[in-house]
């Protein structure tokens, strides 16, 4: 039996402090976890000392002779400042995800020599079977403690629910009694704590303390127009102390904002998913140090990240759900006197939403045909394979899968590298599905009476995180009645965020590696062979005007589509663009464009008044000789090159000699444009610089 | 496996014998069908169950295991597999398979009768378990790859609709290997003429 002053003791090696004390709450967790190999559920706010909780059980048990501990938490690595506890108690802690894979084998070999204390996994390799039977079932039998971070994932009823932590929960359901788990969360209200203890098993111990925090200021400004925004931001962020974080719903907004604020002379930096990890654990150890002003980032710069002096929370567009507005909005204010949260709302987030609650499950017709082509395989299909039989992108494929893999009686299986049909009879739960809607689509209703703000915004979240008996904060633009930071917006600012949001230009990249067996036409006409695409039939790299549908110039071309003719203003977009920020595409001696059976003088008309306005001769030297099929009715390589095989051919009647600017309308994954650049090029024209008015696919 | 779960001695048995892919790199194997049934005897003398061995509060009979020939370190390594043993029963359960062991009422009778102390501890297994105590036809005894033949074609459609059962004394992931093919066939055996 351990007692609460050998614990105490470790507390105070693990954190350097020869007075420290335990946090309410601390010792409650440890010790049914040390001496009962009890489950425990800690709902405490970050910066409560979580970690010190998982570090201290880690040791004692060691000291008893248990084995590893396997954290499960979607850091990337652990924080400084816990490597720091972990070094003081004499544990050694080691991670594995998808970074280091070159390492896994090597961490395996330490972990059976005993070497090491703590393994820190990401929920996807937890929810990998090949890595579980491949790496942890190695030294699964020794791991004596389970320690799930961010455990409100688990929940159905959580705001984040994600089909990784279901694989976690339903692990944990059969771990025996002598096996300890804590798990722990900082955003959880009664409901999803409930749910969470109950997948726990029986016996559980909740622990649960206050999750605002004192210290921030809250407040809620409506400007619909992206570049209202922008401007505001740039007015805004040189006047706030410290350093913070601006929040936004998608990589390309952080992406954008990022752009407008270094222009506009704020060291400020994107953070998502698309930055390759060490860029991001960089950028994560800039924004502790202070050593820029924010970074822009979207929900991947989440949990667990934990700086205390965070000055300012800005969300550039609204979330979904308060308790993700809160979760992202409540890491300010931790151990400064004051912080600032503000919650922007633009007229784009009302699409965004709704977009990511239609995507959040797949359509019956989509689970129908792949389950269908695993019935009727004779042995197991690898994701290429499905991609051959069901015409699905393959990251809707996978998607799928993904989903499928984690129901309890599952359809599907991952065996020796392929996918199998179990012999579970499978229907969608159509029911839980549109439960799960519902209840989406009541949490942004209840973000809009957030917005709305007619009481104490901090109350507010307090009541939606269960967080009892809070008082008005006396803090917030409510409480105050007035706004915490000024509303107004510099008007030169506002043009040049409005000039900013028309140069909305993005890269254009071509494809490199095309389906060869799915053009056998243009390989029987031109000897085309190999998957890589060769250097000399490649294109340039492009680029494409807006995103479909966005303000300023996307919102154009889709009227222009509707109309049947593109606006005067986009050709002038269109040449602004060449001439002053693409000096290659200048070089173009010619311009050309991708024909349409179905439109045939839409893309023509505009790409001659581009050559006009650029001083170039136009000319059609692309012709297409039969109808195909939307491209973007097509969701894979394989099947979009077989659309494309044969259905144009060049017409060199007036000369395809020198660099040539290709101009369509629309593009998605660019595969007309990439064949078109060969087809181009193997007639013998220079450089193809493709060039696209707006991009259709969701980011 | 029943939607509560395992119960208490088969999960204790699990741990005790059962394969969740470590076992190369361990320092103790599970119990052989002989060491287990020394054992249960043991355990039985004393009045006492396999779950008993988990028991919160420190093994019931702590010098049980040597009575058994079994070495105390061995059996603790074994009962705190229990990380391993969920992530297996995690994957099997996902995949329609289900454990069985010989304290559990639906363990075929027939096997007990026919085998005595050889009767497998586990059997592992996709199907209608009440199939079992048929045998004939509707009964598959696999000698290894049970996962990989539950997934099979020609068996699904049977699995499905209850017609057949497909069961292994060995774990599902693991493949037929030299001993596995004799011991299969004992099963057999006793399951497909289950009078």
């Amino acid at each position: 039996m351990v007692v609460e002053a050998e614990a105490l003791h470790c507390l105070r090696v693990a954190m350097g402090q020869a007075d420290a004390q335990f946090r309410a709450g601390q010792w409650a967790a440890i010790d049914p976890i040390v001496n009962r190999r009890g489950k425990v559920l800690c709902v405490q706010r970050t910066g409560w000392g979580k970690s010190m909780v998982y570090f201290v059980a880690a040791r004692l048990m060691r000291a008893q002779g248990a084995g590893v501990t396997l954290i499960v938490s979607p850091l990337l690595s652990l924080m400084r400042n816990q490597i720091d506890a972990a070094q003081r108690l004499g544990l050694r802690a080691l991670t594995v995800n998808s970074t280091n894979r070159d390492e896994w084998a090597g961490v395996r070999d330490e972990l059976l020599a005993g070497s090491v204390d703590l393994l820190l996994i990401s929920p996807e390799r937890l929810a990998n079977d090949e890595f579980v039977a491949g790496t942890l079932q190695a030294v699964a039998d020794r791991i004596g403690l389970l320690v799930i971070d961010e455990a409100h994932c688990i929940s159905d009823w959580g705001h984040d629910f994600r089909p990784d932590y279901r694989r976690v929960g339903q692990v944990l359901a059969r771990l025996p009694a002598n096996i300890a788990v804590l798990a722990t969360t900082a955003t959880a209200n009664r409901r999803v704590a409930q749910d969470v203890a109950a997948q726990l098993g029986t016996g559980v111990v909740v622990q649960r303390g206050p999750l605002l925090r004192e210290s921030l200021a809250l407040q809620n400004l409506r400007l619909p127009g992206a570049a209202d925004r922008l401007a505001w931001l740039a007015d805004r962020i040189p006047q706030l102390p410290g350093s913070g974080i601006v929040y936004t719903l998608t990589t390309r907004d952080a992406d954008r904002v990022a752009d407008w604020l270094q222009q506009q002379g704020i060291d400020a930096r994107a953070y998502h998913a698309g930055k390759p990890d060490d860029e991001r654990q960089a950028l994560e150890q800039a924004l502790l140090g202070n050593d820029l002003k924010c970074l822009v980032a979207t929900t991947a710069l989440g949990m667990g990240y934990d700086k205390p002096d965070l000055h300012f929370v800005i969300h550039y567009q609204t979330p979904g759900n308060v308790v993700a507005y809160y979760q992202q909005v409540g890491r300010a204010g931790r151990a400064i006197p004051a912080a600032v949260g503000v919650l922007l709302s633009g007229d784009e987030e009302e699409d965004i939403n709704a977009y990511f609650r239609d995507a959040a499950f797949p359509p019956q017709g989509q689970v129908d045909r792949i389950l269908g082509a695993l019935e009727a395989a004779d042995d197991g299909l690898s994701v290429r394979a499905l991609e051959r039989a069901v015409n699905l992108r393959q990251s809707q494929i996978e998607k799928v899968l993904k989903l499928l893999v984690v129901e309890p009686d599952s359809p599907v299986l991952r065996l020796d590298g392929a996918w199998y049909r179990t012999a579970h009879p499978f229907r969608l739960d159509q029911e839980r599905i549109a439960h799960l809607t519902r209840q989406r689509e009541q949490e942004w209703a209840q973000m809009k009476q957030y917005q709305a703000g007619e009481r104490c915004l901090m109350q507010f979240l307090a009541d939606a995180l269960d967080d009892a008996g809070t008082q008005p904060c006396g803090r917030c633009a409510v409480c105050l009645g007035r706004p915490v930071l000024p509303v107004e917006i510099d008007r030169a600012r506002l043009i040049d965020a409005q000039r900013f949001t028309r140069h909305s230009e993005m890269p254009l990249e071509l494809k490199k590696q095309w389906d060869i067996e799915a053009l056998p036409q243009y390989v029987a006409e031109h000897g085309w062979s190999k998957q890589n695409i060769a250097q000399r039939l490649r294109g340039e790299a492009g680029r494409v005007l807006s995103r479909w549908g966005e303000p300023v110039w996307g919102q154009l071309v889709a009227r222009g589509r509707a109309q049947g003719r593109f606006d005067d203003e986009l050709v002038d977009a269109a040449a602004d663009l060449v001439r002053h920020r693409w000096p290659e595409a200048a070089q173009a001696s010619w311009v050309t464009c991708i024909p349409s059976m179905r439109q045939p003088a839409l893309v023509p008309d505009f790409a001659k008044r581009l050559a006009d306005a650029l001083g170039v001769p136009f000319r059609p030297a692309l012709v297409k000789t039969r109808e195909t099929q939307p491209q973007r009715e097509m969701d894979n390589r394989f099947h979009q090159c077989l659309n494309l095989d044969g259905a144009y051919v060049v017409d060199d009647q007036h000369g395809i000699a020198g660099p040539v600017l290709l101009v369509d309308d629309l593009v998605d994954s660019a595969w007309t444009l990439t064949l078109a650049s060969a087809l181009l090029r193997q007639a013998g024209a220079g450089a193809v610089h493709p060039f696209a008015l707006a991009v259709v696919s969701a980011k | 496996m029943s939607a509560e779960g395992l119960s208490d001695d088969t999960e204790a048995i699990l741990l005790l014998c059962g394969r969740f892919g470590g076992e190369g790199q361990a320092p103790f194997e599970p119990l052989s069908t002989p060491e287990y049934a020394a054992l249960a005897r043991a355990l039985n003398q004393r009045g006492l169950r396999p779950a008993d061995l988990l028991a919160a509060d420190g093994p019931a009979a702590p010098g049980l295991p040597q009575e058994a020939g079994v070495a105390l370190d061995r059996i603790a390594f074994l009962l705190g597999r229990g990380t391993a043993m969920a992530l297996s029963l995690e994957r099997w359960s996902r995949a329609g398979l289900w454990v069985l062991s010989r304290a559990d009422a639906a363990y075929p009778a027939a096997l007990k009768r026919r085998l005595k102390h050889d009767a497998p501890p586990l059997l592992y297994g996709a199907g209608r378990q009440a199939l079992l105590d048929v045998g004939g036809r509707a009964v598959s005894v696999l000698a290894g790859d049970l996962l990989k033949a539950s997934v099979g074609r020609l068996n699904r459609s049977g699995l499905q609709q209850g017609r057949l059962a497909l069961v292994s004394p060995f774990a599902p992931e693991v493949g037929v290997h030299a001993d596995s093919t004799s011991v299969r066939d004992r099963c057999i055996d006793a399951l497909v003429d289950p009078s």
